[in-house]
C-alpha cells in the first residue's frame, strides 16, 4: 500500500487541483473562525465539553448501562457489538428477521469504518447512501475524503458526468442546483421504497436513553421516519450524561465544518413510532483498547466536527484520500494507528506539528501532542538505524567539546564553498529533494561575537 | 461471555482510575439582542422567511403565498387545509404534500431553531417530507439559547423531538449552497402581527 507521502505526491502532481482543494478547505476554516469569534462563550463551552467527555470516559461503563436501561424502557432494542463484523451481523440479522431487502442509510462514519455496505450488498441487500455527498462517492465507488463533506475532492463537472451516467441527467449540465434536484428526485424514490433506515449517531443521552442525529439535508429523518425499522449505529464513546449537555455540544459540533452556527436538523429519537421497531447498536471495535492507552484515550472525545481537518495545512495540501483511512486528517492520524500500527504508522508523520488542530478542537483534544507521541512509539519500534539517526549519532563527538565544534565548523564552512551543489541536491537524494544548502557564513557566531563585543567596549 | 459483558469488562479494566466530576453549569453572558430580535435575525440567516399574520388574514396569506400548493395539511386551528388523517399512513399521499402548517413548542433565539415534539406530529415524517413548511411561533415561547430549551424538557418520557433551523440544504457539490436538499424547499416563520 502507498504511504501518505506517496499519495500526497500523487495528489500534488495536479497543481491546479491541489490549489483549488487548498482554497476550498481554507474557506471552510475562515468561515469557522468568523463564527467562533462571534460566540463569546466559545471557550467556556469548549472547557465544559472537554470536562464532560473526560468524566464520561472515566465512567463509561456506568453511563452505557444507564443508557441501555433507559433506552430499553423506552421500547428500544439495544445491541452490543464487540467489533465491525459483529456489528454488521447484527444489522443483517435485524433486516433478515423483518424480511427487508432495501435499506436507506444516512451519513455514518461508523458504518463506513465497519464496511457495512459491502457486507450487506454481498448478501443481496440494496443499501443506498442518501446524504448527497455520500451518494456521489457511493456511485463513484470511492472513500469519503472528509468527515463532513465526503465528496469535497470532486469538481462539479465530475459530479455532472457521474449523474449523467447513473441518473440520466443532461450531458454537460453541471449546475449544482440542477444536479441536487436530480439527486433529490432519485433519492425520493429510494426513501419511499426502503423498509429500513440506518443512521449514525452524534450523541447518545444516558439519562433519557435516546439518540441525537445532526444533519442539514433532511435525509436521515426522511429515511428513518418512512421505514418500518430504524437502526442507529453508535460508537460507545458517543455517550453524554444529560439532555442539558446537548445545549453545549450541539453548538460546538457545527462551526468546525463550515462555520454553521447550528445544523438544520437536530433530531432526538427516544421511542419507536407505533407499529415500528427501533434498534441501537453499541459498537466497540477498538474503542475500549484506545481507552486503555493513557496517552491517547483523550482522542475518544472527538465529536467528528472536522475542524482539525480544515485547519491542517497538510490535509489541505494532500487531500483526504492520501490518509488511506476511513477517518482522514489529524484526528484520523491519531485514531488509525491505534487500530493498526503497521498499516497506519505513516499517518502521525503527516503533520507539521504546528498545533493548529489542537487550537480549534471544540473538545480540547491535544491532537498534536498525540501525533508526537505516536512518532516516538513508532521510532522506538524501529530497530534499524535510520540515516537521520546515524548522522546525528556520528556528529555527537563534535558537539561534545567546544574546540572540536569550532574545528568542525571551520571545515564545514570551507566544504560548503568548495563542493558542487549538485552532489547534494540531485534527484535521488531524499535530503536535497525539498531543501537547499545554505550559503557559508564568513565566520562562526563565536568569532563574530568576540569581534563585536570588542567593538562595544571601544565605544 | 456476551459482547455486552466483554465490552463493559474491558472498559472497567481500561478506563482512567480517577474521575473528574461533571462541570458546573455555564454562566452564559447575555446576548447583544433581546430574544425576539435575535430570533428574527437568526431565522433570516438560516434561510427562513419571516411573516406576521393577524388572526383573520390566514386564508388570504395561504392563497397569496402558496398559489401552487394544492395539497395542504394544517395542524393549526386557524387554517383548514385539504388533507387529513387519511394522509398519515400512506406514503404516496405523504410524498404529494405541498404545504404543512404547524405550531412550534419552542423557539431558540440564538440558533433561530424551532422545537417540535411528538405531541404535535400525527406522524413524524411530516416536517421532512413536505415541499414547504410554515411554522407558527408565539413570541412568549422564544427562549434565549439552546440550554434554556433543554431546561424546559423533561428527560424521562421523551419520545421524539426535532429542532429545525431553516429549509433543508446542502453544499456537497463544489460547496455551492443549494436550498432544498431532501427536506422542504422553503421554511416560513409566522408570528402574530404586532399592532
Ligand atoms: S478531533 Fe476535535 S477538531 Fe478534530 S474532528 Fe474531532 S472534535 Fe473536531
Amino acid at each position: 500500500m502507498k504511504s501518505h507521502a506517496q499519495l500526497a505526491r500523487d495528489f500534488l502532481a495536479d497543481e491546479n487541483r491541489a490549489d483549488w482543494h487548498n482554497e476550498t478547505i481554507y474557506t471552510f476554516r475562515q468561515k469557522r473562525d468568523t463564527t467562533v469569534a462571534s460566540i463569546p462563550e466559545w471557550e467556556l463551552m469548549r472547557q465544559a465539553a472537554s470536562d464532560i467527555k473526560d468524566h464520561v470516559l472515566a465512567n463509561l461503563d456506568q453511563y452505557l448501562e444507564q443508557f441501555e436501561a433507559n433506552a430499553t424502557a423506552n421500547g428500544v432494542q439495544v445491541h452490543w457489538a464487540a467489533d465491525a463484523l459483529e456489528h454488521n451481523r447484527i444489522v443483517h440479522q435485524i433486516l433478515q428477521e423483518n424480511r427487508i431487502s432495501r435499506v436507506v442509510k444516512s451519513k455514518s462514519m461508523l458504518t463506513e469504518e465497519c464496511k457495512l455496505n459491502e457486507y450487506l450488498e454481498a448478501r443481496d441487500i440494496e443499501v443506498v447512501d442518501t446524504d448527497l455527498g455520500e451518494r456521489i462517492i457511493q456511485l463513484k465507488k470511492e472513500m469519503p475524503s472528509h468527515l463532513i463533506a465526503p465528496a469535497v475532492h470532486l469538481k462539479r463537472e465530475e459530479v455532472s458526468k457521474l449523474f449523467h451516467q447513473h441518473l440520466h441527467t443532461e450531458k454537460g449540465n453541471a449546475d449544482p442546483t440542477y444536479l441536487t434536484r436530480a439527486a433529490r428526485a432519485h433519492l425520493r424514490e429510494k426513501f419511499l421504497e426502503a423498509e429500513a433506515g440506518i443512521t449514525g449517531v452524534n450523541f447518545g443521552v444516558a439519562e433519557s436513553g435516546g439518540v441525537v442525529i445532526v444533519t442539514n439535508e433532511g435525509n436521515a429523518d426522511l429515511g428513518v421516519n418512512l421505514a418500518k425499522v430504524q437502526i442507529h449505529c453508535m460508537g460507545i464513546e458517543k455517550i453524554i450524561p444529560r439532555l442539558e449537555d446537548l445545549g453545549i455540544f450541539l453548538r460546538l459540533i457545527t462551526p468546525g465544518a463550515a462555520g454553521q452556527r447550528t445544523a438544520i436538523y437536530n433530531a432526538h429519537y427516544h421511542k419507536p413510532r407505533t407499529g415500528t421497531s427501533m434498534h441501537i447498536i453499541l459498537v466497540d471495535n477498538g474503542r475500549t483498547e484506545q481507552l486503555g492507552r493513557a496517552d491517547f484515550r483523550n482522542s475518544l472525545k472527538c465529536i467528528r466536527c472536522a475542524a482539525c481537518l480544515n485547519t491542517c495545512p497538510v490535509y489541505r495540501r494532500s487531500g483526504g484520500h492520501s490518509y488511506h483511512a476511513t477517518i482522514p486528517g489529524p484526528i484520523g492520524a491519531i485514531l488509525m494507528p491505534g487500530k493498526d500500527l503497521e498499516a497506519y504508522g505513516d499517518l502521525p508523520f503527516a503533520s507539521t506539528l504546528c498545533g493548529a488542530c489542537s487550537d480549534v478542537c471544540p473538545v480540547k483534544i491535544d491532537i498534536h501532542q498525540q501525533l508526537y507521541r505516536w512518532r516516538q512509539i513508532i521510532l522506538e519500534k524501529q530497530h534499524r538505524l535510520s540515516p537521520k539517526k546515524l548522522l546525528l549519532k556520528s556528529s555527537l563527538p563534535f558537539f561534545r567539546r567546544a574546540s572540536s565544534l569550532e574545528t568542525a565548523g571551520k571545515f564545514m564552512r570551507q566544504l560548503l564553498r568548495l563542493i558542487p551543489r549538485q552532489s547534494f541536491l540531485h534527484q535521488k537524494s531524499i535530503w536535497g529533494l525539498h531543501r537547499d544548502l545554505p550559503d557559508a557564513p564568513k565566520q562562526s557566531f563565536a568569532a563574530w561575537y568576540q569581534q563585536n563585543k570588542a567593538h562595544d567596549k571601544q565605544r | 461471555m456476551t459482547s455486552r459483558d466483554k465490552i463493559l469488562e474491558a472498559i472497567r479494566r481500561n478506563k482512567p482510575q480517577v474521575a473528574n466530576s461533571l462541570p458546573e453549569a455555564i454562566n452564559f453572558p447575555d446576548p447583544a439582542l433581546p430574544p425576539l430580535q435575535l430570533f428574527r435575525e437568526r431565522s433570516l440567516q438560516n434561510g427562513c422567511a419571516l411573516i406576521e399574520v393577524a388572526p383573520n388574514d390566514w386564508q388570504a396569506l395561504i392563497d397569496n403565498r402558496y398559489p401552487d400548493c394544492t395539497n395542504i395539511l394544517s395542524l393549526i386551528p386557524e387554517v383548514e387545509g385539504n388533507c387529513g388523517r387519511e394522509t398519515y399512513g400512506d406514503k404516496t399521499s405523504l410524498a404529494q404534500l405541498d404545504l404543512l402548517l404547524i405550531k412550534a413548542d419552542w423557539a431558540v433565539a440564538d440558533s433561530g431553531g424551532i422545537w417540535i415534539s411528538d405531541q404535535r406530529l400525527p406522524t413524524r415524517v411530516l416536517p421532512f417530507i413536505v415541499r414547504h413548511l410554515l411554522v407558527w411561533v408565539h413570541p412568549d415561547n422564544i427562549v434565549t439559547r439552546l440550554s434554556d430549551l433543554y431546561a424546559q424538557l423533561e428527560p424521562a418520557g421523551q419520545s421524539f423531538g426535532i429542532l429545525i433551523a431553516g429549509p433543508s440544504k446542502t453544499a456537497d457539490i463544489e460547496q455551492s449552497l443549494v436550498i432544498g436538499a431532501h427536506g422542504p424547499l422553503s421554511m416560513t416563520i409566522a408570528m402574530p402581527a404586532i399592532r
